[in-house]
C-alpha cells in the first residue's frame, strides 16, 4: 500500500522544537556517526525522514526513536546543520504527547506556557486539597506529630493513591499504545517474532541495562577527554540511581515505619534516602550546570521541557532533604511545615506529570529497550528432523 | 624494398651521397639511458645510411641541447635532423625550431619516440628496448631520407566573422570579435536579440533579472560600428573553408516580410545557435493531459506575471502544493523512455535544470509561503560556485525532497475522482530516501524540469558536415586541449550548441570562441599545416576514385587541363584550404599519382625498411 506524502507532520514535530530539521537532505552521516546505529536500518536518519515524507502510523510504531541517548555526534557532524538529535527529541515529545490518549501532555509538551501554567493548576490543586484536611497552620507544630497534624497522613495517602490511580491509567493506555503499535509493526515485518520464550531474557536485560547504563555507556565511549564524573551517562545515572533510592527508601518508610514516627538520623532508610537524595542532587546538578554551559553537544539544545523537568525533580529532591533537616530542628517555626508541604506538593507534581512530560522517557525508554530486545532475539528453530535413511 | 616503388617519386630527393642526417639521442635524465644503452644507439646510428653525426646529450630540450641541433647544422652543414626523445607531442615543435634557427627548413626535421615507446614500456628489457629504439631512429632516417621542404599553407583571408545566432553567446563573441577590430555579421532568426535567456526571470546565481543582463550584451552589440545585425533572419547556404567561406543569408525586412538575400564572404564562422528546451511528448508525466503540468519555461512565465500572495494561483484556483520533476528530456534510460525522433534517447545530463529547479522552488517558498514544494530528483547536480546555496536555502526552506531511479520514473495521473478543491494529479513513485517505498504524492500543480536539446542549426551541420556528439550537439576537437573549435577549420563554437551550459560558461565558451576567431582573421593570410594531398598531375589518370573517396566536400575534384597536345582530361585537384590529410584519397588511387606532402609513401615504405631491417644488418653498421 503506497503511503501517501504529507508535510503536515514535520510541522507538527517541529512544533514540539526540532527548528532546523528542514535543512536535512538525507545524507545518513547521523547513521555513519551514531554509535547506537548498528544494526537499527539506517538509524537515526530514517526517523527523520518518516518525519519528512509524513509516516505518522511508522514514526509511532518506532520504538528506536527511544534508543537514543542524546550523545549529539550526529548534531556535530551533520553536514546541513540539522540538528538530529534536536529532532529526536522534539519527536519523542510528539510521540509521548501522540500515546496520551488524555491530550493533556501535548499542552503541556507543546509548549513552555502550557506546562507552567499545569503545573501552577496541579501545585495549588494539591496544596488546597492537603490544606483543607489540616486546618491552619500551627506555628507551634514543629515535630513529625505537628507535622502530621498539619497535613493528616490519611489525607496524603488517600490523595496519592487516587493520583497513582488516574496516572497509572493514564500511563497503562500510554503503554499500552506504544506496545500495540510497536508489537504489531515487528509482527507484521517478522511474522513469528516476539516468541513468549524470549521475552523473560529481553526484559531481564532490559532492567539491567536500565539500572546499569550499558547502552547509554556506548554513547560516550569515544570521548577520553572528559573525565568519569562528568561523563553523561554517570550524570544521567546518578539522577536514576538517586531516585530509585529515594523511592525505595520512601517506600520501605511507608511499609515498616510507623505513620509519623520520629526516628534518628541513622535509621537505615533515612540514610538510604539522605544518599541517594545526595546522589541525586549531583546528577541534577551537573546536568543543569552543562546545559546552563551548554558546552557540549547533547546540553546544547535544551528546551523548555528539559528545564522544566530537572527544576521540578531538583526541587523536589531539594525539599525532600531540607524536610530531613527540619525534623531536627527545635521546635516553634513554620518553616518546617511549609517545606515539608511544598515537598510532597512538588513530589505529587512530579507523580502525575510522569505520562505528561520529560518524565516519561522513564517508562517509554526502558519499554522500548526491551522491545527491541525481544523483537530482535533470535527465534529458536524447532530441531530439524533427522533425515529418513 | 621494391626498387621500383622506391624510386617512384619524390622528385627533389637528395642522392645518399648529399644526405647529412644529424641524430641527437637525449638521456632525459636517466628517464631514457637508464634502460637504453643510448651510447650504443649512438654507436649504430653513425653508420646509418646518410648519418653524418650522432650525439647524446642529457637533455635535448634545454637549450644547450638545442644550441647543439643549431650548431651542427651550419658547423657540419647538415641538411637532416632526427631527435630520438620524449613523445612528439611534448617536443616536436621545441626540435622543429631549433631546425629552424639554424637555418633548415622545419620540415626536414623527425622525431623518434624513445622514451615512451622503449625505456618506459620495456624497462624490465634493457637490450631490447635499445633494439627497438636503433629500429625506430632507422625507421626516422629512413623517412628523412625522401623527405623535402615543405611550407605552411596560406590562403587569403577575408577578415570578417559570422555569428550565428544572436542570444548570449551570439552577442558576447560579436561584442569580443569587434573589440578587437574585426568587422561582424551578426544574424539572428527571431525578432529580437537575447536567445532562450529572453525567457528567464532571474538568473543564477546572481539572482540579477535577465532583462539587466542582456541589456548589458545588447549594449555592447547594438550600435557598434563594426556589428551589422541582421534580426529575423537565417543562414541558408553555406560553402568554402577557412579565410573564405561564402555565406548566403536570407532575411525578412520591414513588416510586410519582404523577402531579402545577402551574400557575403566571411573568413571565420562563430556557431551561437544556442539550444531548445524539451519538449516532452503529449502524455508524458501527463503533459497536455492536464493544464496544471508545465515545464519550467512555462512555469516561469506563469511566475513572471503572478502577484506575491500567500498560495500562487493558476487558472483562478489556489496552488496549494506544487511538484517539480528534475531530469525530464535528460538522463534518459533506454527501455524505460521512449526514445526521440531519431531513435535515441537523450542519456545526458543537462546540467542547469537542478539549479533552476532549486531557484524556481526557493522563489515558490519566498514569494507563496503557504504553496508547498516538493522535489522529486534522480540526483542534484548543484555544481557550480554558488549553486549549492539554493539547494540549502530550499531545504531549510522546507521543500521537501525525494529520489527516483532513472530506470523506476515517477508516473503522473489526473485524479478524475478527486473531490472538488482537492489536488488533482497524483504522483506515484519510489522514494530511494524512504529506503525504496512506494509513495504518493497529490499536489495541484507539477513541473518538469525540461532539459536542453540541440537541433538548432542542422542546415549549417548538413552543408560543413560539422560533426555531432550522439547527444545531437557540436562535438569540439578535444573537451580539454581545444574546447571551442570543431574539426571543420574556421569554425568555432560558442555555448550551448555544443553541449548543455549555463549562462556563466556560455559566455567563457563565446569569449573563447571569439579569441580564436580573432586569432585567425588577425593575419592577412591563412596559415594551415603543410601535410595535404597533392597530385602528380601527369601521373594522374582522372579515374575520379580520390574524390568517391573523398569525406570532405569540395577538398577534392576532378577538373578538365588540357594538354599539351590539346586534348582535354580530367585531373584531380586538391583545395588545400579544404584537404585535412586524411589519405582516404592515397588508398584508392590505382596510378600512385596522388601523395599527402610529409608523409609520401616512398616515405612510408622507408620507415618499413628501417624498422624491419635484419638485426645483423643494423649490427654490421657498427662492425
Amino acid at each position: 500500500m503506497a503511503h501517501s506524502v504529507s508535510s503536515k507532520l514535520i510541522r507538527r514535530i517541529q512544533a514540539y522544537g526540532a527548528f532546523d530539521v528542514s535543512a536535512c537532505f538525507n545524507c545518513g552521516n547521523c547513521t555513519a556517526v551514531c554509535p547506537l546505529a548498528q544494526d537499527r536500518g539506517g538509524f537515526p536518519r530514517r526517523l527523520i525522514r518518516l518525519g519528512q515524507v509524513g509516516m505518522k502510523k511508522a514514526l509511532l510504531a518506532d520504538e528506536d526513536l527511544w534508543m537514543c541517548f542524546g550523545c549529539g555526534e550526529c548534531s556535530k557532524t551533520c553536514p546541513r546543520q540539522a540538528d538530529p538529535a534536536q529532532y529526536l527529541g522534539a519527536a519523542r515529545r510528539y510521540v509521548t504527547s501522540c500515546y496520551d490518549f488524555t491530550g493533556i501532555s501535548r499542552l503541556m509538551l507543546g509548549s513552555a506556557w502550557g506546562q507552567l501554567l499545569g503545573f501552577l493548576v496541579l501545585s495549588a490543586l494539591f496544596t488546597l486539597l492537603l490544606l483543607h484536611g489540616g486546618g491552619i497552620i500551627d506555628p507551634k507544630a514543629i515535630h513529625e506529630q505537628a507535622l502530621f497534624k498539619f497535613l493528616p497522613g490519611p489525607w496524603i495517602h488517600a490523595i496519592g493513591v487516587a493520583l497513582f490511580a488516574i496516572i497509572a491509567l493514564s500511563m497503562l493506555t500510554g503503554v499500552a499504545s506504544m506496545l500495540w503499535r510497536t508489537c504489531g509493526r515487528h509482527l507484521r515485518e517478522a511474522p513469528g517474532s516476539l516468541s513468549l520464550a524470549a521475552l523473560p531474557a529481553a526484559l531481564a536485560a532490559s532492567i539491567g541495562d536500565a539500572l546499569a547504563h550499558q547502552t547509554h555507556r556506548r554513547c560516550d565511549a569515544d570521548q577520553p577527554e572528559v573525565p568519569w564524573f562528568r561523563r553523561p551517562w554517570l550524570i544521567h545515572a546518578a539522577i536514576v540511581w538517586g531516585f530509585l533510592g529515594m523511592l525505595a527508601a520512601t517506600s520501605l518508610d511507608f511499609l515498616f515505619k510507623p505513620i509519623g514516627s520520629n526516628v534518628p538520623p541513622w535509621y537505615p532508610m533515612r540514610i538510604l534516602g539522605t544518599i541517594s537524595g545526595l546522589v541525586c542532587l549531583y546528577g541534577l546538578t551537573m546536568a543543569m550546570v552543562r546545559r546552563l554551559r551548554a558546552v557540549e553537544t547533547p546540553y546544547r539544545s535544551s528546551g523548555f521541557a528539559d528545564w522544566f523537568f530537572l527544576l521540578l525533580l531538583t526541587a523536589t529532591v531539594g525539599t525532600g532533604l531540607a524536610t530531613e533537616v527540619v525534623v531536627y530542628l527545635p521546635t516553634g517555626s513554620v518553616v518546617g511545615p511549609l517545606i515539608f508541604l511544598a515537598h510532597v506538593v512538588l513530589a505529587m507534581d512530579l507523580i502525575v506529570l510522569l505520562p505528561l512530560s520529560k518524565f516519561a522517557h522513564a517508562v517509554y525508554r526502558p519499554l522500548a529497550m526491551c522491545i527491541h530486545r525481544w523483537a530482535t532475539a533470535p527465534v529458536a528453530q524447532p530441531a530439524a528432523q533427522p533425515a529418513a535413511i | 624494398m621494391n626498387d621500383k616503388t622506391a624510386s617512384g617519386s619524390g622528385p627533389a630527393n637528395p642522392s645518399a651521397e648529399a644526405l647529412r642526417i644529424g641524430v641527437y639521442i637525449c638521456r632525459c635524465g636517466g628517464n631514457i639511458s637508464d634502460v637504453v644503452d643510448v651510447e650504443r644507439v649512438a654507436e649504430v646510428c653513425r653508420h646509418l645510411p646518410g648519418v653524418v653525426t650522432a650525439n647524446v646529450h642529457t637533455f635535448m630540450c634545454s637549450d644547450p641541447g638545442q644550441k647543439n641541433i643549431s650548431e651542427d647544422i651550419r658547423n657540419e652543414k647538415l641538411n637532416r635532423v632526427v631527435v630520438a626523445s620524449c613523445s612528439p607531442f611534448l617536443h616536436e615543435l621545441t626540435f622543429r625550431g631549433a631546425v629552424q634557427r639554424g637555418g633548415l627548413n622545419p620540415y626536414l626535421y623527425e622525431h623518434a619516440n624513445i622514451r615512451e615507446q622503449c625505456s618506459w614500456s620495456h624497462k624490465h628489457d634493457p637490450q631490447g628496448a635499445t633494439a627497438k629504439a636503433i629500429r625506430l631512429i632507422a625507421a626516422a632516417v629512413g623517412k628523412l631520407r625522401y623527405a623535402e621542404p615543405l611550407d605552411q599553407i596560406r590562403l587569403p583571408n577575408q577578415r570578417q566573422a559570422l555569428v550565428v545566432g544572436g542570444g548570449v553567446a551570439g552577442m558576447k563573441a560579436a561584442a569580443d570579435l569587434a573589440g578587437r577590430g574585426i568587422p561582424v555579421l551578426l544574424v539572428e532568426q527571431s525578432e529580437r536579440l537575447g536567445g532562450q535567456v529572453n525567457r528567464w526571470n532571474r538568473v543564477f546565481p546572481t539572482e540579477q533579472p535577465a532583462a539587466e543582463l542582456l541589456g548589458a550584451l545588447r549594449k555592447q552589440v547594438e550600435g557598434h560600428p563594426r556589428i551589422e545585425i541582421l534580426l529575423r533572419s537565417r543562414v541558408t547556404k553555406i560553402s568554402g573553408f577557412i579565410g573564405n567561406f561564402q555565406v548566403t543569408v536570407e532575411g525578412q525586412i520591414g513588416p510586410a516580410g519582404r523577402r531579402t538575400e545577402v551574400a557575403v564572404t566571411v573568413g571565420a564562422l562563430v556557431m551561437a545557435t544556442g539550444f531548445l528546451p524539451y519538449a516532452p511528448r503529449d502524455g508524458e508525466y501527463a503533459y497536455h493531459r492536464h493544464p496544471a503540468v508545465l515545464t519550467t519555461p512555462e512555469f516561469l512565465e506563469l511566475l513572471r506575471h503572478a502577484p506575491d500572495a500567500a498560495t500562487l494561483q493558476f487558472q483562478g484556483r489556489p496552488v496549494r502544493s506544487i511538484a517539480f520533476i528534475h531530469c525530464v528530456g535528460s538522463r534518459q534510460v533506454d527501455g524505460v523512455q521512449e526514445p526521440q525522433a531519431d531513435g535515441k534517447i537523450n542519456n545526458y545530463c543537462s546540467r542547469v535544470c537542478c539549479t533552476t529547479v532549486l531557484q524556481q522552488a526557493l522563489a515558490v517558498r519566498q514569494r507563496f509561503p503557504e504553496t508547498e514544494v516538493f522535489d522529486l530528483h534522480q540526483d542534484i547536480r548543484t555544481y557550480g560556485r554558488g549553486h549549492e546555496d539554493y539547494y540549502i536555502q530550499a531545504s531549510q526552506a522546507g521543500v521537501i525532497f525525494f529520489r527516483y531511479h532513472g530506470d523506476e520514473i515517477p508516473t503522473v495521473a489526473p485524479r478524475t475522482d478527486a473531490p472538488a478543491g482537492a489536488p488533482p494529479l497524483r504522483l506515484t513513485f519510489k522514494d530511494y530516501l524512504t529506503w525504496g517505498e512506494e509513495l504518493t504524492l497529490d499536489v495541484d500543480m507539477l513541473v518538469l524540469a525540461v532539459g536542453m536539446t540541440a537541433g538548432t542549426c542542422q542546415s549549417l551541420v548538413e552543408q560543413l558536415k560539422l560533426p555531432c556528439g550522439e547527444d545531437r550537439f557540436l562535438q569540439e576537437i578535444h573537451p580539454k586541449l581545444r574546447p571551442v573549435e570543431i574539426s571543420v577549420n574556421g569554425v568555432l563554437l560558442a555555448g550551448a550548441v555544443q553541449g548543455p551550459m549555463n549562462i556563466r560558461e556560455t559566455l567563457a565558451a563565446a569569449g573563447a570562441a571569439a579569441v580564436k576567431a580573432a586569432a585567425i582573421l588577425a593575419k592577412e593570410q591563412v596559415e594551415l599545416n603543410p601535410y595535404v594531398a597533392q597530385v602528380d598531375a601527369d601521373l594522374c589518370e582522372g579515374t575520379g576514385q580520390c574524390v568517391e573517396q573523398c569525406e570532405y566536400d569540395g577538398a577534392l575534384r576532378l577538373v578538365q587541363v588540357t594538354n599539351g597536345d590539346g586534348k582535354a582530361r580530367q585531373r584531380a585537384e586538391v583545395n588545400p584550404g579544404l584537404c585535412v590529410g586524411c589519405g582516404a584519397c592515397v588508398a584508392v588511387c590505382p596510378a600512385r599519382a596522388i601523395n599527402l606532402n610529409g608523409w609520401r609513401l616512398d616515405q612510408y615504405e622507408a620507415m618499413v625498411d628501417g624498422l624491419v631491417a635484419e638485426a645483423p644488418a643494423l649490427a654490421a653498421a657498427t662492425a
